[in-house]
């Protein structure tokens, strides 16, 4: 195969069958390149173009280690409007059977103030989703769960700096009602060597993750050791080439308050692009 | 094994997608028709949509996008014109602000 073959392809058509593609797949966790790692920010794409990421998450647990792939695409809509699409795919451990995907997410995200200086960007956008029963049940609760929340950032040349809120309903499940939760996300990145365009661009992300949980109940009454709250430290960077990205990071837990089982480290490694 | 081999055809197929892109690399502009002034280029992932919605444009056979410089150098087909407004609109939908535009070839005002 050559390269004029591909040439001959509209860019249109590509991103058509990209678009198929990620409908047949299918979280609510929408991460893009130049996004905190293990959170969200307010960056959208230019205005039709299409992102996609593979990633693989790994959390080793004393008995075994876990390994689940995710897939996301956005879309944008206009510059400062985004749609996303993404699901999960564990590959072993609670049932699964390595070929059954999680439930479909679908989310969006306006961005309503963006202020464009020389060399940096100060944004913020509002983000919405909801989380779909499509998933295989043994891996994905059979629920309609929503989200909402706002996110803030400062990308400049040498640093970046993220800040978001989200506040997820979750529906009930089995009689189980399930309590709502909480997540925000903290990050600070540095870019050590400042490149052009056409070269490698290595940024490091340092990030805190925070979740908090409402309390579940049955009948009224409260599921022990299902409130509280959990922080994570994560770390991590973004290595991109013009419209390539790979984004390996680590995220270990900091805090933890709810008293089921303890949360352990979790290694993703992300690869994407953009047309 | 097969879902290693899938997840490789998947990266693999994503990889030639992209790889007619990448054929060519970015050369400076010698006696640029156009220099725009963009704001908000902090990194040279945002910048590809600068170049993708620039390349869009019928009269545009090149461009050189300097991010530290904040600036986008680009060169016209023979005998085709660009006005601000079109250029303007391009900026705004690869997601940037356009600072200054310049016709350096121009003997008339750049104003």
């Amino acid at each position: 195969m050559n390269f004029s073959m591909f040439n001959r392809i509209s860019s249109l058509s590509i991103k058509s069958l990209l678009l198929l593609a990620l409908f047949s797949l299918g979280s609510i966790s929408t991460t893009q390149a130049h996004e905190p790692i293990f959170g969200i920010g307010p960056r959208t794409i230019w205005q039709y173009g299409v992102g996609f990421e593979v990633g693989l998450n790994i959390q080793h647990y004393t008995r075994q280690a876990l390994y689940e792939m995710d897939y996301h695409g956005i879309y944008g809509i206009t510059a400062d409007w985004a749609v996303s699409l993404s699901t999960h795919q564990p590959l072993n451990g609670h049932g699964a059977n390595g070929l059954s995907f999680g439930n479909l997410g679908i989310s969006s995200k306006y961005r309503f103030f963006r202020n464009d200086v020389a060399g940096g960007v100060y944004h913020a956008a509002v983000l919405g989703g909801v989380e779909l029963p499509t998933g295989d049940n043994n891996i994905s609760p059979n629920t309609t769960d929503v989200f909402a929340g706002l996110s803030g950032a400062y990308e400049g040349r040498r640093w970046l700096m993220f800040a978001t809120g989200r506040y997820r309903l979750n529906t009930n499940v089995n009689g189980i009602e399930r309590g709502n939760a909480f997540l925000y996300d903290l990050a600070l990145g540095v870019r050590p060597v400042l490149t052009d365009y056409y070269e490698p661009d290595v940024v490091l992300m340092a990030e805190l993750n925070g979740q908090v949980f409402g309390a579940n109940k049955r009948n009224g009454t409260v599921i022990q050791n299902s409130e509280g709250g959990r922080l994570f430290a994560g770390f991590g960077a973004w290595i991109t080439y013009r419209n390539w990205a790979v984004k390996p990071g680590l995220q270990v837990p900091v805090v933890d308050n709810i008293g089921r089982e303890s949360p352990v480290p979790r290694f993703t490694f992300a690869v994407e692009f953009h047309i | 094994m097969k879902r290693l081999t899938i997840t490789g055809l998947v990266l693999g197929l994503l990889f030639m997608l992209s790889a007619a892109d990448q054929a060519h690399a970015q050369k400076k502009i010698k006696n640029p028709d156009i220099v725009v002034g963009v704001d908000g280029l902090a990194c040279p992932f945002c910048a590809y949509g600068l170049e993708k919605k620039l390349k869009k444009l019928d009269s545009v056979e090149d461009i050189y996008v300097n991010i530290d410089e904040g600036i986008t150098d680009i060169k016209l087909k023979e005998n085709t014109t660009l006005d601000k407004s079109e250029l303007t609109k391009a900026v705004e939908k690869a997601g940037f602000t356009v600072r200054d535009i310049t016709y350096p070839n121009r003997k008339e005002s750049n104003e």
